[in-house]
């Protein structure tokens, strides 16, 4: 078992974010659908996870609702709230800000 | 988001803390529900899944710490871990919490009260609506304004929706025959209600029309205390009739509870309106009279006025006034607005000195038990050294460690805090069933307001910052600085040389209040009784007067039991003495420098023997001593030394005042002023040539003080059932006056006494723990090499003796020297008696000897090998 790759907190809320914007869904879900649309790069760790998706919350960028899960067990379903909606669009466009301008100063000489 | 929304998050986590809990508990454990789920849909067994899963997750209790943190929940719960170790930590300690929070409690109950006082006095507005727009008028620092001015004011004016003016009275109130009052309240201008906004509980409040005409609306609002005492709270009271100083009035209306006039510190029983003076004031005739200044003003300002605005205006209007009457006005007079409710502004400047002076003593008194506080909780830190570098070692933070402290200091502070308002209640209420035996209503109630569970609030928090941060700073700080002579050992020597001046004023007030009991006062308070009576304010005529004298005399001759018998105008020690200016007839009057004057009392036959005042030479003034008959009177030795020197007094003419009289007799010199006074000149003239208002019949008895009193009434109510009679019952009784200011002299040294007792134990006691605890392994050492315990005790003690031998020395000195401060108030008493100073300072040695106690004891207690051990 490696050492999974740690993410930075802003990346992290991108992630949830991100994952939560097609529909809603419970944490055990959003790591496993982070780690298998990132071909396992992505390792998300629960202690990280659960922190975040309560920050998020407490931010208002997220709500959160007890529904039945795909295995009829009660869970809890994250979704984005509109306040979470502009945030995810800052966010993506920072990110896209961000990762171009490092790729271009790696792609140089 | 918005902080608010944040705030809301927060407190909604928190109020549903429980659920909020068990839903993170669910969430997590659907989570690693379903990593097992996988793990065995992987192939892999139960057991092994399980760990896998596990090893995923991690430490759940972190995360959910975490998770907690991130809805800002986390000071809270640190907080409450925080709270609950304090607690545990001061049951541990039970002595020092104990100590501790008393302390703090009567430091802070102490200003509590003090506040509640000033509180209620100063700052506290009139309770009616809008009360912030509502002055008084002061003019030329004059509260007192004549009533024709008072109209042109209330008519020229633009600033004020209305200018009310009233007038503060007593009057006698009869409601049926022989159930009479005297009773304090105003006079009123018909807008003054109005003007308040203050609304009847009962019936209606008088208005402009009934206050038109003079003497035309015998109208009357009663007070709601006076309702209920009088008439039995009566809900058909309004209609009825009642009789004041003789005239029929009729009720109107019952004042609510609340509003108990227009002034702070007297209450009202009654309000008539201003144009019944005549009934109310028999005798008196002002309301015409330009030049006779008699009413207070107040006035509320209209909507947007400023109180300058309005004071230029009213300037303004005087200018006009002065120039038409310029007899009756002084023109360079201004006029000054002030919150009302201390007749005027007069008040308020002595109260607010005696107020912020009380405040800074008891202010003082909180910052030397904060200091004290502090060295103890030094002592403690350095007990508790060990405790912390263990948690330190574990990983504690030191933000974490003073957070901890602090919150120890917290709970003390609110701990003490509480029991500093329970005591600040306690004493107000001990204050508001008080009953001051003057003849006037003073306010005594008090009711602790919003304002004062603030101000103890902020009281409780500062004190925690000011006693605990610098002994926290140095609890968590790897050095321990120590020093020979610190600003604390000076403040503790200076305690105990205030509590010894305390202790040794109030021991002496109280041993002189002993002696007052005792000493000759010109009369003999034992076995007299008397009962005063105003029949001026029944509106007697000179004539009238006389008449009922003579017939009171006649009557009181025919009860039964009386040894003796007679009238005077007011008894000696009652205040309110008149004062003449005396010289020998027989030379030039002497000029104002050298001008002597006496105390004037009027008397019948009779009143000598009655009050027990020892005639010396000459004789008693008689039946014979009437109007047209020469003018005589007794004076006392103290006249006779000042005017006559050894010559013979008797047959002497000297002149009082402007009259001229022959002294026909000489009695011993009393007190008749207060206690204290040196001899003072004093002349008895016969009521027959003088004439009486004010009137006491003096009896002296041997039957109980409540028959005889009865008697007393009786023969005066069979006279005029209208009269009021006042000050009655036995005159030991009514020394409590004289002996008042003693008293409450007394009462304040006592308990400033024993709150500095108590600081200057605690601070020995702080001292002594703290020298202790830092040499507990010097002491130990010496212990292992073979000191005696006695030895060790000289080690610890040898500071505390010093420091109380410089105390006692310093406050004993002090106290030399303020002691003839104290001389107004002792009688019989030398302001050095030695075996007050022997017993005061014995006791203070008590006191040291007891805070020294526990810490000693540890001293002498401790364990060599454990000590050595230890650190």
């Amino acid at each position: 078992l490696g050492k999974p790759t740690d993410l930075v907190q802003g990346t992290l809320d991108l992630l949830i974010l991100k994952t939560i914007s097609l529909e809603p869904m419970n944490g055990w879900a959003i790591a496993k659908r982070i780690v298998q649309v990132s071909n396992s790069v992505l390792q998300v760790q629960q202690g990280s996870l659960y922190p975040a998706l309560h920050r998020l919350e407490h931010q208002g960028w997220i709500k959160a609702e007890w529904k039945d899960s795909e295995n009829n067990r009660r869970a809890k379903f994250y979704s984005l709230t509109a306040a979470g909606r502009k945030q995810l669009k800052s966010e993506l466009d920072n990110w896209r800000r961000l990762s171009g301008a490092i790729e271009l100063v790696t792609q140089a000489g | 988001m918005p902080w608010l929304a944040k705030f809301r998050s927060t407190v909604r986590w928190l109020l549903r803390r429980g659920r909020a809990e068990t839903e993170l508990d669910d969430e997590l454990r659907y989570h690693y529900e379903r990593e097992i789920e996988n793990n065995v849909r992987a192939g892999k067994p139960l057991e092994e899944a399980k760990l896998a899963a596990q090893r995923l997750i991690g430490p759940v209790s972190l995360f959910k710490e975490e998770c907690r943190d991130a809805r800002g929940a986390g000071w809270f719960e640190n907080f409450a871990r925080d709270l609950r170790y304090a607690a545990h930590m001061s049951r541990r300690t039970p002595l020092f919490t104990a100590v501790a929070i008393g302390t703090l409690a009567l430091g802070i109950g102490a200003n509590s009260t003090i506040f509640t006082f000033v509180e209620s006095i100063l700052l506290r507005s009139l309770p009616v609506p809008n009360a912030q727009q509502l002055v008084s008028l002061n003019w030329g620092g004059m509260v007192n304004i004549s009533y024709p001015n008072y109209i042109d004011f209330r008519d020229r004016n633009t600033a004020f929706s209305n200018l009310a003016a009233c007038r503060y009275n007593p009057a006698n109130v009869s409601v049926e025959a022989r159930d009479n009052f005297r009773v304090w309240g105003y006079e009123a201008t018909g807008n003054y209600f109005d003007m308040l906004g203050v609304k009847p509980l009962l019936g209606r409040f008088f208005g402009p029309a009934d206050d038109d005409k003079p003497d035309a609306h015998s109208v009357v609002v009663i007070g709601h205390a006076f309702w209920q005492s009088r008439f039995a709270a009566d809900p058909n009271i309004v209609g009825k009739a009642v009789k004041i100083n003789g005239f029929p009035f009729t009720v109107v209306g019952v004042a609510p509870p609340s509003f108990q006039g227009t002034e702070v510190i007297v209450t009202s029983d009654y309000w008539v309106p201003m144009s019944m003076e005549r009934e109310i004031e028999p005798g008196n005739d002002w309301l015409g009279a330009r030049g006779s200044q008699q009413v207070w003003v107040l006035g509320r300002l209209k909507p947007g006025v400023l109180r300058g605005q309005a004071e230029a205006n009213l300037d303004r209007i005087a200018e006009q006034l002065a120039r038409a009457y310029p007899n009756d006005l002084d023109l360079k007079a201004k006029f000054h607005l002030s919150r009302p409710g201390l007749i005027g502004q007069t008040l308020r400047g002595p109260i607010t000195g005696y107020g912020g002076v009380l405040m800074a003593v008891a202010g003082i008194a909180l910052l030397l038990a904060c200091a004290n506080l502090a060295g103890m909780l030094l002592a403690r830190a350095s007990d508790r050294h060990r405790e912390f570098s263990i948690r330190l070692a574990l990983g504690a933070s030191r933000l974490q460690l003073l957070r901890q402290l602090l919150t120890e200091s917290l709970l003390l502070a609110v701990s003490g805090g509480l029991l500093g308002l329970a005591i600040a209640f306690g004493v107000c209420q001990l204050f508001s069933s008080w009953q001051p035996g003057f003849d006037l209503p003073i306010a005594t109630a008090l009711h602790p307001g919003s304002r004062v569970l603030w101000f103890t609030l902020i009281v409780a928090l500062s004190t925690t910052v000011l006693f605990s941060l610098t002994p926290a700073l140095q609890a968590i700080s790897k050095a321990q600085r120590v020093r020979l002579w610190s600003v604390r050992d000076l403040l503790v020597a200076g305690q105990i040389a205030l509590s010894l001046i305390l202790v040794v004023s109030s021991v002496l007030v109280v041993q002189s209040l002993r002696h007052a009991l005792t000493v000759n006062l010109g009369f003999e308070p034992n076995g007299a009784v008397s009962v005063s009576f105003d029949p001026r304010l029944q509106g007697y005529s000179e004539e009238r007067l006389r008449r009922f004298d003579a017939d009171l005399l006649h009557n009181a001759a025919k009860i039964p039991g009386l040894e003796s018998f007679g009238l005077v105008n007011n008894l000696p020690l009652r205040m309110g003495e008149n004062n003449f200016v005396v010289s020998r007839a027989d030379r030039p009057a002497p000029k104002p420098p050298d001008q002597r004057s006496a105390i004037s009392y009027n008397i019948s036959p009779g009143y000598l023997r009655a009050a027990g005042t020892k005639l010396l030479m000459g004789r008693d003034v008689n039946a014979y001593d009437r109007e047209g008959a020469p003018r005589v009177a007794i004076v006392n030795e103290a006249l006779v030394h000042v005017l006559f020197g050894a010559e013979n007094p008797l047959g002497k003419r000297m002149r009082v005042g402007s009259r001229e009289v022959e002294i026909t007799g000489v009695v011993e010199t009393g007190k008749y002023e207060f206690l204290g006074e040196d001899p003072h000149p004093a002349v008895f003239s016969p009521i027959a040539q003088s004439g009486l208002g004010w009137t006491t019949l003096v009896a002296r008895t041997p039957l109980p003080a409540e028959t005889a009193t009865e008697l007393l009434r009786k023969a005066v109510l069979d006279l005029d059932p209208e009269l009021t009679l006042f000050n009655t019952g036995s005159l030991k009784d009514q020394l409590a006056l004289p002996l008042f200011p003693a008293r409450f002299a007394a009462i304040v040294l006592g308990v400033f006494g024993l709150l500095a007792m108590a600081l200057a134990a605690t601070g020995l006691f702080a001292l002594m723990s703290y020298a202790v605890s830092r040499r507990t392994r010097e002491i130990g050492i010496r212990m292992a090499l073979g000191a005696r315990p006695a030895q060790v005790l000289s080690t610890v003690l040898k500071r505390t003796l010093i420091l109380c031998a410089a105390g006692i020395s310093i406050g004993t000195i002090a106290t030399l020297a303020a002691g003839r401060l104290l001389t107004a108030i002792l009688y019989g008493v030398s302001p050095r008696d030695p075996a007050t100073y022997t017993a005061a300072i014995l006791l203070m040695a008590a006191v040291a000897l007891v805070a020294s106690w526990n810490p000693a004891a540890r001293a002498v207690h401790i364990d060599p090998a454990r000590t050595l051990r230890e650190q």
